[in-house]
């Protein structure tokens, strides 16, 4: 562990075929970034200097993006993306304790929050949900029967605390006007 | 975290200044702070105006008026804002009237000026310096290049539709042949360096960004967008631009503040109040407008607003003869001048 | 020597209870505001600029000045102990902060960053003492054309930032620089991408975007992943080893100067200084293996950098009213409010100024110092915190820190659709950290090439024959060579023949 980078932290590098499906969704994003970027309007019509059009920048991103998609992709062939079995590492995916269930959980947690609470409950009711059943729901599995009533009410507490305290500061010291 | 914030808030309670005690016989005391929401980024004019007169009147009205910048797409998305904002009176813009006057006839933002309440504090003159190491000592020497070699002369504006801009646009329809190196910079301040450091050989924006430079003679102001000459405390007068260019007509451009028709009655007829008994008196606001050289103008309600359509109906026509405009002013109901 | 009496009256002036109280408070507050994820240094020196508009004009600049000197090192403590930037500025920091943490040195990580940053702000601050004349005028030699080398070097560098494969580093640099195309153009006021939403013609903003691709890409990954024992059980030193800094004391010296120097171009800020004192640390390093793995140098190098960056940022302020960093531009509003017209006349008009700005710097440092190290052990209990608990309580600050800066819903949106791309590029090892360097410089490439175009017409000759630029584009086009394996090779073994 100690001689992870920050952002290698949880997973293993990936597949040589996974880095080849990822340069085509990154070519197939590039290609449709150049065609939009072509499309802009040049505004030369109107006397604008032509190195002023708007879809030069964007455009010469796209190119290049698109040119280092295709160097990704090669290299991963190179890597045997190819390969029945996909290339190396073979352990894919196999971190100890790792789990799908729990990112979902906590994608969807969040974006309940951002899209669902936030705007149409008051802020700090909306903190309060978010962070008490986040809280109680992770822990959940992993907490002997007899002491989950204590763990509920914690997670509550916990939520409302937060709520409060996140709401009057914002509110009070930093002056913002929370949704 | 939390333990933290706590330090922070009981810090910062001990020691924000309290809020003085508000004058009487408003009909409207607001209960909780006030935002007004600066479409422009943090540090620039349009935020140093709205600064000054939120502590003006926090102080008249006993409650605080806060700030917040919500730059972008030339000041369209934080009027926006404001625009659909609940309409209870504690949503305020600021900017220039200008570009709430033009937003809808350039296709950013289903408004117009009449949409408005409208409280002015200043009014900003626009001027053309130079880079005192080019040839040019006054405004005709600079007029003449600009008619015989104009593509060759980059003026730094801070982008389309700015005060700066306006001006150039101003002078090229009124003077027949005249063209120029238009050269975009992100805000005033840095068009006006870009020009001291003699990138561009002149500038056009605010008075205001300018001051500084103009006092440390490292940029020379060569006009005024205005019939008569502007005074510059620690210069001298800059020259109108009538005196090179007879009956061009200069309007006022606004900054203050705004809200949206439709906040409740009791809200408009206290800030009409505050205007009267405060912002007309405020010396903070005539200290700021003088050392800044801008024009200390605090009016309201009808005679801002026809003080402001000027400078709009000139504006709207001159971005629609330049084939820049989405919808016409004459659609919108803006005659031409 | 009239400076050094200037300079001493200035400190003499400031030796009161009540001042003294007022930098107390005011840095603390500031570390706080840096350490929120979203609250930046800029939004803090705007709110305080209101709420002290009724002091005096050196008590309201000292609050000012404090509340940026604390901000900007706040911001580390978030990158150090949760891989979550405070600010723009402290992105660089998690590079090595969080690893270290990581293995039980958040201690450790602590002081340094709190040793460098005070170092950091010292080597600037001397810097404003001494050259403040000679940098403001030598930041008039920056035009468009030196602004976009300096925007393609960022970029060149992204490769090197990603810890390991280059190519991917790249990569998520361009898709930052392309992100970054979204919404208004200056030229017409086209919006690029838009697709007519009003929100998105405004452009992707860089805070949001920060927020989510690290706090609620972190999250999600430390949800998804195993769980931890908590590391920091066994305390390490709190007090920042000597020998750390004695051993390091070039790198120190070099990024304080690379730091006040970018600080002091007009646009450029602490975020570039980071990550400029960091490229150019790991390329001069006997250990370049470590760096992104927890290296003490690349750590000590990204935080002195940022915060020498803040005291370079003022010598414009000071000495052309040009603001070196977006906190400083709110900073000289703050000043031309109070009538203190900070500018070319300033030397002139009132010299004693500058060193009462040099005073007040000196006491935030030294504050910063303080509080640096007090705080260590309190901030160590974050760690303890079982992750069930800390990631929601994450997640709240970080939605709010993304809408406080502009009260935009919009803005949230942003910071989750970030924080999901920000998830998907790490798991497939694609660096974040490029992305975020590539939204930074998009506006600055983009500007300024256009810019340099429109001036000449076209002619691209000025930007290789301005003396500045020739100088900036052959460190560029040297670099992106090297970065190339079979031209380092090549190179490597001309060097060793």
């Amino acid at each position: 562990m100690a001689d992870e980078s920050a952002a290698s932290h949880v997973t293993p590098p990936p597949k040589a075929r996974t880095d080849l499906i990822t340069a085509a969704v990154l070519l197939a994003f590039a290609a449709a970034a150049f065609a939009g970027a072509w499309a802009m309007p040049t505004f030369t019509d109107r006397g604008g200097d032509p190195f002023t059009a708007p879809g030069i920048v964007p455009g010469f991103h796209a190119v290049v993006i698109g040119v280092l998609s295709l160097v990704l992709g090669v290299r991963a062939v190179l890597r045997g993306a190819l390969r029945p079995d996909g290339g190396p590492p073979a352990e894919w995916r196999r971190v100890e304790g790792a789990s799908t269930p729990r990112l979902a959980l906590a994608a969807a947690l969040g974006v309940a929050l951002v899209f669902g609470l936030i705007g149409r409950v008051p802020f700090w009711a909306a903190a309060a949900l978010f962070v008490a059943s986040f809280t109680i729901l992770f822990e959940w599995p992993m907490t002997p029967k007899e002491r989950r009533l204590r763990r509920v009410i914690e997670g509550i507490a916990l939520g409302i605390i937060t709520g409060l305290v996140v709401t009057l500061v914002f509110e009070r010291v930093f002056l913002v006007r929370l949704p | 975290m939390k333990r933290r914030t706590f330090v922070g808030l009981a810090a910062s309670a001990a020691v924000l200044p309290a809020l003085p005690a508000a004058a009487q016989g408003y009909p409207w005391r607001p209960e909780r702070p006030v935002t007004i929401i600066v479409p422009w980024a943090a540090g620039g004019s349009t935020d140093q105006m709205a600064r000054v007169v939120a502590a003006e009147l926090e102080s008249e009205l006993g409650q605080r008026f806060v700030v917040v910048n919500q730059p972008g797409a030339s000041g369209s998305i934080g009027t926006r804002n404001a625009l659909e904002a609940a309409r209870d009176g504690y949503t305020w813009a600021a900017g220039a009237a200008v570009d709430v006057g033009t937003y809808k006839v350039l296709g950013l933002l289903d408004t117009m000026l009449a949409d408005w309440h409208l409280f002015f504090a200043v009014a900003n003159v626009s001027v053309i310096s130079v880079n005192p190491n080019t040839p040019f000592h006054d405004f005709g020497q600079l007029l003449e290049a600009l008619k015989t070699r104009g593509q060759t002369i980059p003026v730094a504006t801070a982008g389309l539709s700015s005060a700066g801009h306006n001006m150039m646009e101003m002078i090229r329809a009124a003077v027949p042949g005249l063209q120029y190196r238009h050269v975009t910079y992100e805000g005033g301040n840095p068009a006006v360096v870009a020009t001291v450091a003699g990138e561009t050989q002149a500038v056009s924006q605010l008075l205001v960004e300018m001051t500084e430079m103009i006092r440390g003679n490292r940029l020379r102001p060569l006009v005024a967008l205005s019939d008569k000459p502007v005074p510059l405390a620690g210069f001298g007068e800059i020259p109108p631009i009538t005196q090179w260019v007879p009956g061009m007509v200069a309007p006022v451009n606004y900054f203050g503040i705004w809200i949206p028709k439709g906040a409740p009655a009791p809200v408009v007829q206290s800030m009409t109040m505050a205007w009267e008994r405060k912002i007309r008196n405020s010396e903070a606001l005539k200290r700021y407008a003088e050392n800044r050289s801008a024009i200390f103008t605090p009016i309201h309600g009808e005679e801002a607003f026809n003080g402001a359509m000027q400078m709009v109906t000139r504006t709207a026509w001159l971005y629609h003869d330049a084939g820049k405009t989405k919808l016409s002013p004459e659609a919108v109901g803006i005659a031409r001048p | 020597m009239t400076q050094l009496a200037m300079l001493g009256d200035a400190f003499a002036s400031l030796m009161t209870v009540s001042t003294l109280f007022n930098v107390a408070w005011a840095t603390l507050l500031g570390i706080i505001i840096g350490a929120l994820p979203g609250l930046t240094a800029t939004m803090g020196v705007a709110l305080m600029t209101t709420l002290t508009y009724r002091m005096q004009p050196d008590a309201a600049i000292q609050i000012l000045i404090c509340i940026y000197v604390g901000a900007i090192y706040g911001g580390s403590r978030s990158a150090i102990l949760l891989n979550i930037p405070g600010t723009p500025a402290s992105a660089c920091s998690t590079l090595d902060g969080y690893p270290l943490a990581r293995r039980g040195e958040a201690g450790r990580a602590m002081g340094i960053s709190t040793s460098g940053s005070w170092l950091g702000t010292l080597v600037g601050t001397s810097m404003v003492a001494l050259l403040t004349p000679t940098l403001g005028e030598m930041a008039l030699s920056f035009g468009s054309y030196e602004f976009f080398w300096i925007a393609m070097f960022g970029i060149v560098i992204a490769g090197t930032l990603s810890g390991g494969d280059a190519l991917k580093g790249y990569i998520a640099g361009f898709l930052g620089l392309f992100v970054s195309t979204i919404g208004q153009e200056t030229n017409h006021a086209y919006a690029r991408f838009a697709f007519g939403d009003p929100n998105l013609a405004g452009g992707i903003s860089l805070l949001p975007a920060l927020v989510g691709a690290f706090g609620v890409a972190e999250v999600l990954q430390v949800m998804r992943g195993p769980r931890m024992q908590p590391v920091a059980a066994e305390v390490d030193s709190v007090i920042p080893r000597l020998e750390d800094i004695t051993r390091y004391w070039r790198t120190i010296l070099r990024s304080g100067l690379i730091g006040t120097f970018i600080g002091a171009l007009p646009g450029l800020g602490e975020d570039i200084a980071a990550w400029t004192s960091y490229a150019a640390a790991r390329r001069g390093s006997k250990e370049r293996e470590l760096y992104g793995k927890g290296s003490i140098e690349g750590l000590m190098s990204a935080e002195t950098g940022e915060s020498a960056c803040v005291p370079g940022a003022i010598i414009p302020v000071l000495t052309l009213a040009v603001p070196g960093s977006a906190p400083a531009a709110v900073l000289l509003a703050a000043m031309m409010i109070h009538g203190l017209n900070p500018g070319p006349m300033l030397i002139v008009t009132a010299p004693h100024f500058i060193y009462r700005v040099v005073a007040m710097l000196v006491l935030a440092d030294m504050a910063k110092l303080v509080f640096g190290l007090l705080l260590v052990r309190p901030l160590l209990w974050i760690l303890l915190v079982p992750r069930e608990r800390l990631m929601p309580v994450v997640f709240v600050l970080c939605c709010v820190g993304a809408y406080a800066i502009a009260s935009r819903q919009f803005d949230m949106g942003v910071m989750l659709v970030f924080g999901l791309i920000g998830f998907v590029l790490r798991d497939l090892k694609f660096p974040v950290a490029p992305l975020i360097l590539g939204l930074v410089l998009g506006d600055l490439l983009d500007k300024n090439l256009l810019r340099g175009l429109t001036l000449t017409a076209g002619d691209v000759s000025p930007f290789f024959t301005r003396p500045v630029s020739a100088v900036l584009s052959a460190v560029t086009l040297g670099s992106l060579l090297l970065s190339v394996p079979a031209v380092r090779a090549r190179a490597a073994r001309l060097a060793g023949r």
